[in-house]
C-alpha cells in the first residue's frame, strides 16, 4: 500500500494523521486527486424515468444537473451557464424541456444545446458561435444496475472495471429481484460538521461501533438488533480499489424488524438466492461503500446516500430511500416510514451517528 | 484502525480481502490505503 504525502497514512501499521480530517490544504488536495478522477455515484435511474426529468447534485463540489433529454439519454452537465458561470437550475428535481440561467437568459435544451441567448442579433450582431457554448458535460457516464456515475477524468478506467467485483455486493442490494430497485420519496439533504472520509469509512467497515453507539435504539427493538438465531458470522469485506462491505452470516436476518417486511424479506429469499448464486450461501452484505463516497444500506433501513464534500469539516449528505420495484404497496410503504424513522435526519440512528462523528474528527491544532 | 490487523486475507471465494472475525478494520486499511494512493498521484487502479 502507498504512502501519503508526507506520510499521513501508513495502512500497513493502521495509522492515519488527524490531520486528513481537518486540513483546508488537505482537503484541495483531494479535491483535485480524488473527486476530479473518482467514479462518482450521481442518481439512480428510477429518479428520472421520463423525457426532461432532472436532479441537480454535485461530483466533490461541482455542480452537476443529470437529465434526460427528450430522446430518452441520460446526460450529466456542470450546473453552471457558459456565459458567465451563473448556477444553472436551482431546483432540486423536477421536469424540463430547457433551463434559462437567471442572470442574461442564456437558455438550454434538456440535451444541454444553447438554444436561446436574449440579445442574439442586436448586442451580439448574430455573431456569437452557439454551438461552442453548449453546457459542459462530465468526461464520463456510465450506469451499472440502474445506478449512474460519472467522472471528470477522461482517462479514467471504465466503470465496470472501476467497481470490480464489487459489482456482486451491489446486486445484493440493487438487483437481488426481477425488475431491480426504485426510490421511493424525495432526497434527505442536510449537513453534519464532519470530514466525508468519517461517515464514507463507517459505512464501509465499520460494524465495530454498531452494538456501542446504537445500543440504545437496539435495546428498545428499533433496530434489527442481534437476532436470537444469529450465527454470528459474517465479515468485513474489501478491495484494493478502496470499496467494501460489511456482512452477517447467510441465514442471518437483520431486515428492518416490521412485521410486512419480515414477512416479504422470507418469501423472496428463494428467488434472491438463486440471482445471486453461490456466493450468497457464503455471506450476506447488508452495509457498504463505493469508494469514495457512496453508501448504502439494507440493515434496519434501507437507504443510499452520498456523503457530498463541503469543505475539511463539513460534509452534505444526500440520502434516498429505495424498495424492490416490484415489491408490494405495503411493503414499500412500511419500508419508507421504517427507513426514515431509522436513519435520515430524524432517524434514531442517524443521530447517533451524526453525534459522534464531528466529535470524533474534530482535533486541537497542536495534537495530530 | 489496526483492529484485525495480520488476521485479514484475500479469499478467491468471495473475491475480495476478508476479515477472518466479523468486526474488524480491514476496511479502514483499505479505505486509506487507496486515499494515499490517490493522493500520491498513483494512476487510477482497476
Amino acid at each position: 500500500m502507498a504512502e501519503a504525502p508526507e506520510g499521513l497514512v501508513d495502512a500497513e501499521r493502521g495509522l492515519v494523521s488527524r490531520r486528513i480530517f481537518v486540513e483546508p490544504d488537505i482537503y484541495r488536495q483531494e479535491m483535485e486527486n480524488i473527486f476530479a478522477r473518482c467514479w462518482l455515484f450521481l442518481c439512480h435511474e428510477s429518479q428520472i424515468p421520463r423525457p426532461g426529468d432532472f436532479i441537480t447534485t454535485s461530483m466533490g463540489e461541482d455542480p452537476v444537473l443529470v437529465v434526460r433529454d427528450d430522446g430518452g439519454r441520460v446526460n450529466a452537465f456542470l450546473n453552471v451557464c457558459r456565459h458567465r458561470g451563473n448556477r444553472l437550475c436551482r431546483a432540486e428535481d423536477g421536469n424540463a424541456s430547457s433551463f434559462t440561467c437567471s442572470y442574461h437568459g442564456w437558455s438550454y435544451g434538456n440535451d444541454g444545446k444553447l438554444v436561446a441567448v436574449p440579445n442574439l442579433e442586436d448586442a451580439y450582431y448574430r455573431e456569437l458561435e452557439q454551438g461552442r457554448w453548449g453546457l459542459m458535460p462530465v468526461a464520463q457516464m456510465d450506469s451499472y444496475k440502474g445506478l449512474v456515475f460519472a467522472t471528470f477524468d477522461p482517462s479514467a478506467p471504465p466503470l465496470v472495471d472501476y467497481l470490480g467485483e464489487m459489482t456482486w455486493y451491489l446486486d445484493n442490494f440493487f438487483d437481488r429481484c426481477e425488475g431491480g430497485i426504485e426510490v421511493v420519496g424525495g432526497v434527505h439533504r442536510w449537513n453534519i460538521g464532519c470530514n466525508w472520509k468519517f461517515p464514507s469509512e463507517s459505512f464501509g467497515g465499520d460494524n465495530y461501533h454498531t452494538m456501542w453507539t446504537h445500543l440504545s435504539a437496539i435495546r428498545v427493538g428499533i433496530g434489527a438488533g442481534v437476532s436470537p438465531a444469529s450465527t454470528g458470522g459474517g465479515n468485513v469485506v474489501s478491495s484494493a480499489g478502496g470499496h467494501g462491505f460489511q456482512t452477517i452470516g447467510p441465514s442471518d436476518v437483520k431486515d428492518p424488524p416490521v412485521p410486512e417486511i419480515l414477512e416479504y424479506e422470507a418469501f423472496i429469499l428463494p428467488e434472491v438466492k438463486k440471482r445471486l448464486g453461490p456466493r450468497r450461501e457464503l455471506l450476506n452484505p447488508i452495509v457498504g461503500t463505493i469508494f469514495p463516497n457512496f453508501s448504502m444500506l439494507r440493515a434496519t433501513s434501507h437507504t443510499f446516500r452520498v456523503w457530498q464534500p463541503r469543505g475539511p469539516e463539513q460534509v452534505e449528505v444526500q440520502a434516498y430511500v429505495f424498495v424492490d420495484a416490484n415489491a408490494p404497496e405495503h411493503v414499500k410503504e412500511a419500508t419508507r416510514l421504517m427507513s426514515i424513522r431509522s436513519f435520515g435526519p430524524a432517524g434514531t440512528f442517524e443521530q447517533d451517528d451524526m453525534d459522534n462523528a464531528p466529535a470524533a474528527g474534530r482535533c486541537p491544532g497542536t495534537w495530530s | 484502525m489496526q483492529m484485525g490487523l495480520g488476521h485479514e486475507s484475500f479469499d478467491e471465494d468471495l473475491m475480495a480481502y476478508a476479515s477472518d472475525f466479523r468486526i474488524s478494520e480491514s476496511f479502514h486499511r483499505r479505505f486509506y490505503g487507496r486515499w494515499a494512493e490517490l493522493m500520491a498521484g498513483r494512476p487510477s487502479r482497476i
